[in-house]
């Protein structure tokens, strides 16, 4: 395994680590994906706590990374090392000023998923708890990252934008199988995408951070999203979701 | 050359990739198609291999299958084709050069973890095995497989489709297991069990970091280990794929490996034709040593889990056989796979390390339902299965998807079931179970007995089965009809052991049958057979009594060392207090139970109301007002989801009850209606459908349920077969909202009169009303309310006989 400190930009790297104290979970996000309340039922909020400790114990902060230089921005952006293409406004808008983008995947591993498949077969409602603590920490995970990244960044002078999702906006989930080939995922770290899209094992994420040499406003959070109106997770003021 | 094979160091080439990469191929394109594009830069690149020694070269050919190959307007034998003639090409006029097939994975998960389903996997492996033999490949080699149900495809595939030899290698992580979860001894005891030629590891990571891991290989393998690491660990300085340590570095790391028993070397990511030449050079003169050959281990597994024989008392949880179990057989004819797995865990949780697997019966397909079984209970435990069915199509294709290296149960002396289950378990790589019984049923004496494993044991030996994969079964008469027989079964085990490395099998229950108490003279025999060198007693882990045998005869064997898990699980039932919870109380109603959510509480209470109340009026007067509530509180927003799903786990507790009374009173359940529920095609989130089907089940409603990514044409023929009014499809994401709209589509052509409500997390009533279905149900909730209109509502409430 690599040491941090051989983190440089402008790279490919991929990392396979525990998950730990860095990880300090908002448990109101858990709460607002089962759209429950703290305090409601002393039981399920026990349950809740057991299943935050099973996520620990059968999950991996898998991650890799790697920059891509922009080559066109029109008509849709293309790279000079890779054939992905990125088409629609959404990333366009997202990503402006910035002349490399960061592809990232993010997976909590294989044994998660198959925990949350035999208690969904077993016991339902602890099959479903876990399921929403999983998402809370994949979302924590991908937090992590571009925080570890931004912080790079910003010490060497970029500027990150905030983190970009196939299936946000208009980008299309289409994109999934050429990122993952890019970043060289399964290899990395075993992730694969089906032929809808759905990346497995779940809880897994990819995603696209802009790296610029000036910070630009850029509108993000729920009124950037597709869901926007309609998405039952959303509230006012608050940007993550379970997209 | 595999003759050669334990005699010399065989030399595979090194990356492609990394050369092709050196030379501009942009991540994306796909390498494969340089076989037609620029066939002079592949060609240049085998050569180099060539030059550097490699003695075989592996075609260009890792991804090309149909599924990466589908937007590139080139198909499959065409790429393939190309790949294999350029290396062949490459080697042609030297002596002792040879061309692998180069087969990699398909690039997504298998069903059930994944969508692919197995018999596809196999189909695409073997377009492309078609192609590559086609074009004069020498052998087949599997390579970079994190998943092991992908490595039992592309063998298979290969086994049908030519008699080339294979060699497969899989990638592991640091910590000794593949991405989905396989161990070094699970995967040694399932490939070579399968027939491979030569297996190993690849990629993955440098050879330092595999030292570990190709210890443990050589410890298990009784056959050729291969080893192609990658050129160290990718270095983070650079953009692309660069490794971290040099050639020489490299072949100090093999030459280790080497030394202790490989005997095929390749390279992976990041090497180069150096990284070939150094190795080499640093064996030239060198033999493998022959002591690589590990011992052949008596084992089973499943894909992440292997159980071996010899090693203590292995258990072998009978249950899962309907054979007078009025529940289970109503759960087969049904398709309630939920209580098989539920079956299932109950026996895995009581100390049973392996289960046996049964659907015969009468009026059931046995081959579909047994696949089923397999397929439900492998998806969500990782306990071994033996497959248990005389039904030889049956047996086959359970063997077949069957993930892992089961026990097929079983073959005897009789001819005829030698000649038909034997290369079935040559084929699929399964332990067998042997019968002790021929034309002239099962023997008296001890003696005729070890003669019938002796036929049987020299027959699998003809078909290259050896004895460490069979189990004996020396069968026991039963007590109240052959009393005077019943010892020399246990004399048996102890001659059949003396003679063979076989491991002895052997259901006990069959000894107390017609005889009061049963379970008396089951632990009395489990223990006298246990003691005579018994190795798997099949026996059901949930009683008490068979545990408490089990549990004693440990210690006393000396297996659990110092006691401790006798110990331990006694100062448990001692110890610890019983603390009285609410749902222990006496006073407590059925009614506040399910409101409550005091599942443990449920089953209990509903025995006790049956009692003196039928089963319709417990059902009108506790169930249902007791759903109704909470679902009314529901709505004001009283209670929330989890506890809604909570009570309807809780109720289901009590209508589980009520269905062993009525199924023991020879009554039927009548339903409020049949409703048929699916997650679509491409979709694998089924969660939200199964609290759907909960909530659903629980007012009454006969719920067919499909499960995940259901193919159009099954919602169709399976909604006309079971004559069903509504349909209930799910879908979590955007792309499969399409294959939604499709299913919808094809009902409505279909079965015009059919209605269809949807859910899902991306749906709305907009994108509901959109895509042509008549209900959006936006909850679980609104589902019941949905089923109420279309059955109309007076049902419910008179739903039993």
């Amino acid at each position: 395994m690599m040491k941090k400190s051989d983190v440089q930009l402008s790279l490919f790297f991929s990392a396979d680590e525990p998950i730990d104290e860095r990880f300090p979970l908002k448990k109101e996000e858990i709460y607002r994906y089962m759209r429950f309340r703290v305090g409601v039922d002393r039981k399920i909020d026990r349950m809740i706590d057991e299943c935050l400790e099973e996520v620990r114990e059968y999950s991996r902060f898998k991650y890799v990374y790697r920059t891509g230089e922009i080559d066109s921005l029109q008509p849709d952006i293309t790279f000079t090392e890779s054939s992905i293409r990125l088409p629609g406004n959404s990333i366009r808008k997202h990503v402006r000023g910035a002349r490399t983008l960061i592809f990232f995947a993010v997976s909590l591993g294989v044994e998660i998923h198959r925990r949350i498949d035999y208690h969904g077969k077993t016991d339902l409602l602890r099959g479903f708890i876990l399921d929403a603590c999983a998402t809370a920490f994949v979302e924590a995970c991908c937090d992590e990252l571009h925080e570890q990244i931004r912080a790079e960044a910003e010490e060497k002078g970029f500027y990150l934008t905030s983190r970009f999702s196939p299936g946000y906006g208009d980008l299309p989930l289409s994109v999934q199988p050429s990122i993952l080939s890019y970043l060289n995922a399964f290899r990395r770290i075993g992730l694969y995408v089906s032929d809808s899209f759905i990346l497995l094992p779940r809880k897994s994420v990819t995603g696209i951070m802009g790296l610029g040499e000036e910070k630009k406003e850029i509108k993000s959070g729920c009124t950037a999203c597709r869901m926007f109106g309609s998405c039952p997770f959303s509230r006012e003021g608050e940007i993550d979701c379970a997209q | 050359m595999l003759n050669k094979l334990t005699e010399e160091f065989l030399f595979f080439d090194g990356a492609m990739g990394t050369m092709l990469q050196q030379r501009g191929l942009k991540a994306g394109n796909l390498p494969e198609l340089m076989n037609l594009h620029s066939p002079d830069v592949i060609f240049d690149i085998h050569r180099q291999y060539v030059v550097a020694g490699a003695q075989i070269l592996t075609s260009n050919t890792f991804g090309a299958h149909r599924l990466k190959l589908k937007d590139s307007g080139y198909g499959v034998e065409e790429v393939v084709g190309a790949g294999v003639r350029l290396a062949r090409e490459a080697v042609s006029g030297e002596k002792g050069r040879y061309v692998a097939l180069g087969l990699g994975p398909i690039g997504t998960l298998l069903s059930p973890l994944g969508t692919l389903p197995f018999e596809e996997a196999i189909d695409i492996f073997k377009e492309q095995i078609e192609a590559g033999v086609k074009a004069g490949a020498d052998l087949i080699l599997i390579e970079t497989i994190s998943d092991l149900y992908e490595a039992k495809a592309a063998i298979i595939a290969a086994k049908e489709k030519s008699d080339l030899p294979v060699f497969c290698t899989m990638t592991f992580q640091e910590d000794g297991r593949t991405f989905t979860g396989t161990d070094v001894l699970t995967m040694v005891n399932v490939l070579q069990s399968l027939g491979v030629d030569a297996l190993g590891v690849n990629c993955s990571l440098g050879p330092s970091q595999l030292q570990p891991i190709v210890s443990e290989i050589l410890k298990y393998s009784s056959i050729p280990v291969m080893v192609s690491a990658n050129a160290g660990l990718p270095r983070s300085g650079n953009v692309g794929a660069a490794y971290d340590i040099t050639a020489e570095e490299y072949a100090r790391e093999v030459f280790k490996m080497a030394q202790r028993g490989v005997s095929v070397i390749g390279g992976c990511c990041g090497t180069t034709p150096e990284y070939i030449r150094c190795i080499r050079q640093l064996l030239s003169g060198k033999r493998p040593i022959k002591a690589a050959k590990g011992q052949r281990i008596s084992a089973c597994s499943s894909s992440t889990e292997t159980v071996v024989f010899g090693e203590g008392v292995r258990v072998i949880g009978e249950r899962l056989n309907p054979t007078g179990k009025k529940r289970l057989q109503d759960a087969l004819s049904s398709g309630e796979m939920d209580y098989i797995v539920r079956e299932a865990i109950s026996q895995k949780d009581t100390g049973s390390h392996v289960l046996n697997v049964n659907a015969g019966l009468p009026d059931l397909n046995e081959k579909e339902v047994l696949a089923k079984m397999v397929t439900e209970i492998q998806s969500v435990l990782s306990i071994p299965l033996m497959i248990d069915s005389s039904n030889i199509e049956a047996m086959e294709s359970a063997l077949r998807l069957y993930n892992g290296k089961p026990i097929a149960n079983s073959v005897n002396g009789k001819q005829s079931s030698l000649d038909a289950v034997l290369p079935l378990v040559k084929k699929y790589g399964s332990m067998v179970v042997a019968l002790t019984v021929d034309e002239e049923g099962v023997p008296r004496t001890a003696q005729k007995r070890v003669e019938i494993a002796t036929k049987i044991i020299e027959e699998a030996k003809k078909y290259g089965i050896p004895e460490e994969d069979i189990l004996v079964d020396p069968l026991v008469l039963t007590a109240s009809a052959e009393q005077e027989n019943v010892m020399e079964t246990l004399r048996a085990i102890a001659l059949i052991k003396a003679k063979y490395r076989v491991h002895v099998i052997l259901g006990i229950s069959n000894v107390s049958y017609g005889l009061p108490e049963r379970h008396l003279l089951n632990s009395t025999y489990l223990a006298m057979a246990l003691a005579s060198g018994l190795d798997a007693p099949i026996v059901d882990s949930t009683r008490k009594s068979v545990r408490d045998v089990l549990d004693s005869f440990r210690v006393l064997s000396n297996e659990d060392r110092g006691g401790e898990v006798y110990i331990n699980k006694r100062r448990g039932s001692i110890h610890v207090p019983v603390r009285k919870t609410m749902a222990q109380q006496e006073d407590i109603d059925l009614r506040e139970i399910i409101v409550k959510g005091l599942k443990e509480a449920a089953a209990k209470k509903t025995q006790e109301l049956l009692k003196t109340r039928s089963p319709l009026e417990v059902v009108n007067e506790s169930i249902i007002p007791a759903l109704d509530l909470v679902g009314e509180k529901y709505e004001r927003g009283d209670v929330f989801l989890p506890q809604l799903i909570r009570s309807a786990e809780t109720s289901k507790e009590a209508f589980e009850v009520i269905k062993k009374t009525l199924l023991r009173e020879g009554l039927q359940k009548q339903s409020a209606g049949k409703i048929l529920l699916a997650t679509v095609q491409g979709d694998i989130h089924d969660l939200g459908k199964n609290i759907v089907k909960l909530i659903l089940e629980n007012y009454g409603y006969e719920i067919i349920d499909l499960g995940k990514d259901v193919p159009v044409e099954t919602v169709v023929q399976r909604a006309r077969e079971e004559e069903v009014n509504l349909v209930g499809l799910s879908a979590l994401m955007t792309t499969t909202v399409l294959s939604m709209e499709e299913t919808i589509r094809a009902l409505q052509k279909e079965i015009p009169h059919i209605r269809v409500m949807v859910g899902g997390a991306v749906l709305t009533q907009e994108y509901a009303d959109m895509i042509g279905a008549h209900y959006y149900a936006k909850d679980a909730r609104e589902g019941v309310e949905i089923a109420r209109e279309v059955f109309g509502k007076e049902k419910h409430e008179d739903h039993i006989d």
